[in-house]
């Protein structure tokens, strides 16, 4: 147990002494410190308005009429639709003097409206998520539906309250809101594919590194494998766990200290996360890390050369990018209780991910969680005692890349 | 303390690496393992280690099975095994804390090797920054970190300067009055010969010869004597005078540039039949010794024999 301890210390502290470690915590926990005191930022510096990223001037809109439209409830109308940050105006000019006044920047965009139900739209750059021309076709299916209920001598309010009837509803969700869950879901699998991946191959090279400069000779000869692979694991695990925690935790402190200047709903609903669901997120974490530390160890253990890492670890980095794309595409499809996905969902590698997702987005009874959770548990018992042998044999496998067969000879126990 | 290894025999598929290596090493011993590349030297103390299990045969220490976790050894490698990217001072701790010892005490120890090997300069620099000679006398602390009762070491010698070298000899050396048991291998034979109580010369995976080296070098040398010229002109009627003794079977000039004589082979006469001849005969000798060859020579001899 001794040992244990002075491997996990030894890892641990490397690991959280490493310049990566550092620099990619303090570049996370900044930016995610300046993300959520955006708002702050914006109200104390910005004024009540807060900043305006992008253009600082209005845009500005010509609205040339030759309809029979009224010039000012025309005028009216687009105003309404076009109130933030547009300037929209009426003109005389005709359609090739609007396109110069367009083009020579004067104006950003023009509408000549030659009928209640025909417009041309002159403007110079179309924006990637431009939504002008739909909010035109609504500003004339509005003025249209107005002329043409003036003109069937309906009053003005009648008109005003037609036109402006709402809906309420209510919805009353018995299972998961999957348009809820669906965002933070996505993210929290981004974080744990990234953080698991890492950490993994970080495992893997480390153990890599070690037998290529031949430490494990000496360390093998002073330790138990299983000394060395658990301390390793386990140290490795803990400065990435601390790295999520310390990660996490500055974005949920940071939101619940700033949630009153945040008006985004997107942050607003990735901080919406239930406890549970963070609580389930922690433990799929630890047991995926451990599923895939050991896996990577095992791989990174039968390398010679630090060269080989990478084509000896590509096995379990597919298996690993199986289950990301399986909870990707389980989550798009929207079918997280079908049952291939609730088979997957018990499969030690796909599961801290798929799992995760049932969790999140659909309905999984109690019982498969535990079930799924068990089966994760034991493996990681069992891929630790075989890694520890890989690991064990690994120290003399020198020279050419093992072959399978080589591989499987190692699995049964070695004495010394 | 008595190290004994028995009859042990190793193959790696179809070739077979060692073959029936027997030797015995006692405390305050040096034992040198001989031999060319790929003889064998490396497996046999990497079977030592309990890195692998030898196919036949046993490592006792004091009659029992060597258990090597259990015991104080200090093992260094061939190709060193040492952190790159690890400080100094930090991965000493740390071998010397797996073995058992406390941090401050693995802490003392480092400083105090440190100081002997005159290293305390780089006590907090990365391992990767220093020579290769630097890194191998770290390598050297680390192994004896932990105050070891046995002394494992793997061509020590390899890429040392002589001053280096002269140090790691000095520290060997402690570590024989010490008590400690010492086993190196090595094909530099110049260092073998300097400390080493016994040798086994492994050729072929198989003991070519083994035992104290003055008794090797004994069986070795009988009747054979070296006769020292007055100069490298008189050379070649010295050896003709020689090679018309009666008792003498062969004679052979020595083949060193630097050094005028004849090595001479005793047929039935002893050295004093010799030491005679020449005096009667008033031959320009300026003396004439027992031949002793050079650890070399019988390294050469014994492997190229083989092989």
């Amino acid at each position: 147990m001794k040992q244990f301890f002075t491997v996990f210390k030894f890892e641990l502290i490397g690991q959280l002494k490493s310049k990566t470690f550092i620099v990619i915590t303090a570049i996370l926990v900044v930016g995610i410190l300046f993300a959520v005191n955006l708002g702050r930022i914006e109200k104390v510096f910005g004024g009540e308005d807060g900043f305006n990223f992008g253009k600082d001037e209005d845009t500005v809109m010509l609205i040339k009429n030759e309809s029979e439209f009224n010039d000012d409830e025309l005028l009216a109308t687009f105003k309404t639709m076009f109130s933030d940050g547009y300037k929209v105006s009426l003109t005389d000019k005709t359609q090739d003097q609007l396109k110069k006044t367009v083009k020579s920047g004067d104006a950003d965009s023009a509408v000549v409206i030659k009928a209640p139900l025909e417009y041309t739209y002159i403007v110079d750059t179309v924006g990637m998520y431009d939504a002008d021309e739909q909010i035109i076709n609504q500003a004339m299916i509005t003025s249209y539906r107005y002329l043409a209920m003036a003109q069937s001598g309906m009053s003005e309010e009648d008109i005003a309250a037609v036109l402006g009837a709402t809906v309420d509803s209510d919805v009353i969700v018995t299972g998961k809101d999957q348009t809820q869950s669906f965002l933070y879901t996505y993210i929290i699998i981004m974080i744990l594919y990234m953080v698991l991946l890492l950490y993994g191959q970080f495992v893997a090279s480390s153990v890599a590194s070690e037998k290529s400069t031949r430490c494990m000779e000496v360390l093998i000869t002073s330790s138990k494998p299983m000394n060395l692979m658990f301390g390793k694991v386990l140290g490795s695990g803990c400065a990435g766990l601390l790295q999520l925690v310390l990660i996490l935790g500055t974005a949920v402190v940071g939101f619940r200290f700033n949630e009153k200047y945040i008006d985004n709903e997107m942050l607003k609903s990735l901080f919406g996360v239930p406890t549970s669901v963070a609580v389930y997120t922690v433990v799929f974490f630890i047991l995926g890390y451990f599923i895939y530390a050991f896996m990577y160890g095992a791989a990174g253990s039968l390398v010679s050369r630090v060269e080989d890492l990478s084509t000896l670890i590509m096995p379990v980095t597919f298996l690993f990018m199986a289950a990301f794309l399986a909870s990707v595409f389980g989550m798009t499809g929207g079918s997280v209780d079908g049952t291939l996905y609730t088979v997957l969902s018990f499969l030690p590698t796909f599961a801290p991910l798929v799992m995760l997702v049932r969790v999140c987005m659909g309905s999984v009874p109690t019982w498969q969680i535990a079930v799924s959770i068990a089966i994760q548990a034991v493996s990681v018992g069992v891929l630790g005692v075989l890694c520890a042998r890989i690991y064990r044999a690994g120290v003399l496998l020198y020279g050419n890349k093992p072959k399978l067969e080589d591989v499987l000879k190692i699995l049964k126990p070695v004495n010394t | 303390m008595k190290l004994e290894v028995i009859d042990i025999s190793k193959s790696f598929g179809e070739k077979q690496v060692l073959n029936g290596i027997n030797f015995t090493v006692s405390s305050g011993e040096a034992l040198g393992l001989l031999g060319r590349n790929g003889a064998g030297k490396t497996t046999t103390i990497r079977i030592i280690m309990q890195l692998f299990p030898p196919n036949s045969g046993e490592v006792l220490l004091d009659g029992k099975p060597i258990d090597i976790r259990s015991i104080n050894i200090g093992y260094m490698p061939e190709e060193r095994g040492l952190y790159p990217k690890k400080k100094v001072l930090e991965q000493l701790v740390y071998f010397a804390e797996l073995k058992g010892a406390s941090k401050a005490e693995a802490v003392a120890r480092a400083d105090k090797l440190l100081e002997r090997l005159d290293m305390t300069e780089y006590r907090g620099v990365k391992l990767e920054t220093l020579s290769k000679g630097n890194q191998q006398k770290i390598q050297l602390i680390a192994t004896l970190m932990c105050d070891p009762d046995i002394v494992i070491l793997d061509e020590p010698f390899s890429g040392l300067d002589p001053v280096n070298a002269m140090l790691l000899k000095d520290v060997v050396r402690e570590c024989i009055d010490e008590g400690k048991i010492v086993i190196f291998s090595s094909h530099q034979m110049n260092y073998i010969e300097e400390f080493c109580n016994h040798i086994v010369i492994i050729n072929d995976g198989q003991i070519a010869v083994s035992g104290a080296i003055t008794d090797i070098k004994h069986s070795y040398t009988k009747n054979k004597a070296s006769v020292f010229a007055e100069n490298k002109g008189a050379v070649a009627d010295l050896k003709k005078l020689i090679g018309g003794f009666g008792f003498v079977s062969e004679t052979e000039e020595i083949a060193d540039e630097n050094t005028a004589g004849v090595i001479v082979t005793l047929g039935d006469g002893g050295i004093s039949d010799l030491m005679k001849a020449l005096a009667d005969a008033g031959a320009p000798v300026r003396g004439v010794t027992a031949y002793e060859p050079s650890l070399a020579e019988i390294f050469v001899d014994y492997t190229e024999a083989e092989s």
